[in-house]
């Protein structure tokens, strides 16, 4: 009786069942994704492209091929980013189903708020949208209204659907760009109003980005010996 | 007749607790296993912050009582090990924690 008593409080100790938190495992696992710093790149190169994308319509370079050909490089980060820096120091991992639940609403919010915006695009390039609304260059608070509904609320769904907290904040900087342009454009005018307002609300995520790559590279640097490890396990 | 059950203690049942899992090592493996679909080695060592070799004897033991499957495939020309939990791994974990759960809280006086 007293070597099981004594077994069980050793069993208690050592185990800390209480202190085990299953959610905080997995999450810890999800977000460890998220600190190789490449979705803030991303979001970087991209809102920056925005801003220099006027500058090859002065060479001859109109839309939409300009802003395709400044996209190109956010776009390739991102797809071999995670293959190359990534996942060969972090490895592979398939989360499990409230994870894939959550993509699956972010594909159908997102594909919503395409439609709907290219709608709203189309009514506004035949000029048929309703009296009262009135989208002009200039008009400050339309063109906030218009950053909210078109870039704030979708970048915000896609922020909680994906869990990136980050991405609230590099939300609200691309959000409040337009408006942004808007007022610098009476002092500096096109195409450097764009230039100075996206520099800072591409470069913040940019520098943000770089800080998390560099650690994460110190973190997890690739040794011969884990390039190899599997072949021994 | 008692039953089986009627006979258990809460220190009988801390005796016979899955001392597969509850070796901390192999704890901490199945949790992570537990709430994925399925991990890679270099990700468990990553996370569980083990040497190759003592994660490898962990997973040999998991996989040895049908608590994991390993799969072995090639990416390019190197090898990759992908690491699931079975369902029968997936009861054992969830029985394990019940039962730890109500030992540490109905603890015996």
């Amino acid at each position: 009786m007293l070597q099981t008593k004594h077994y069980y409080k050793y069993i208690c100790k050592e185990t800390k069942m209480k202190d085990i938190d299953l959610k905080q495992i997995e999450q810890k696992a999800y977000k460890m994704f998220f600190k190789d710093g490449i979705w803030d790149i991303t979001m970087g190169l991209l809102v920056l492209s925005l801003g220099f994308a006027p500058l090859l319509d002065e060479v001859g370079i109109g839309r939409p091929f300009n802003i395709m050909l400044v996209f190109l490089p956010a776009i390739f980060f991102t797809l071999f980013g995670k293959k190359i820096i990534t996942i060969p120091r972090l490895g592979l991992v398939k989360f499990g189903e409230e994870r894939k639940s959550d993509r699956r609403k972010l594909i159908i919010i997102s594909s919503a708020f395409i439609l709907v915006t290219v709608f709203i695009l189309i009514l506004l390039k035949a000029e048929m949208l309703p009296d009262g609304i009135n989208i002009v260059k200039g008009e400050l608070t339309n063109t906030l209204i218009i950053s909210v509904l078109l870039l704030g609320l979708p970048l915000c769904f896609v922020a909680f659907y994906v869990d990136f907290v980050r991405l609230y904040l590099y939300t609200a900087l691309i959000t409040l760009s337009w408006p942004a342009a808007e007022i610098m454009n009476s002092y500096v005018g096109s195409p450097r109003d764009g230039m100075i307002v996206f520099s800072i609300s591409g470069g913040i995520p940019l520098l943000i980005g770089l800080y998390f790559l560099i650690t994460f590279l110190r973190k997890y640097p690739i040794s011969a010996e884990t390039q190899h490890f599997e072949e021994k396990a | 007749m008692k039953s089986r059950h009627e006979n258990e203690t809460p220190q009988s049942t801390i005796i016979n607790i899955d001392k597969i899992i509850h070796e901390p090592a192999r704890f901490l493996i199945l949790a992570h296993l537990f709430v994925l679909e399925s991990a890679d080695f270099l990700f468990l060592i990553n996370q569980t912050g083990m040497t190759q070799g003592n994660l490898s004897s962990h997973l040999s033991k998991l996989e040895k009582a049908g608590y994991i499957e390993i799969t072995k495939e090639f990416v390019g020309k190197r090898p990759h090990t992908i690491l699931k939990i079975t369902p029968e791994g997936r009861k054992s974990f969830q029985d394990y924690k019940s039962t730890m759960k109500n030992a540490l809280d109905n603890p015996p006086e």
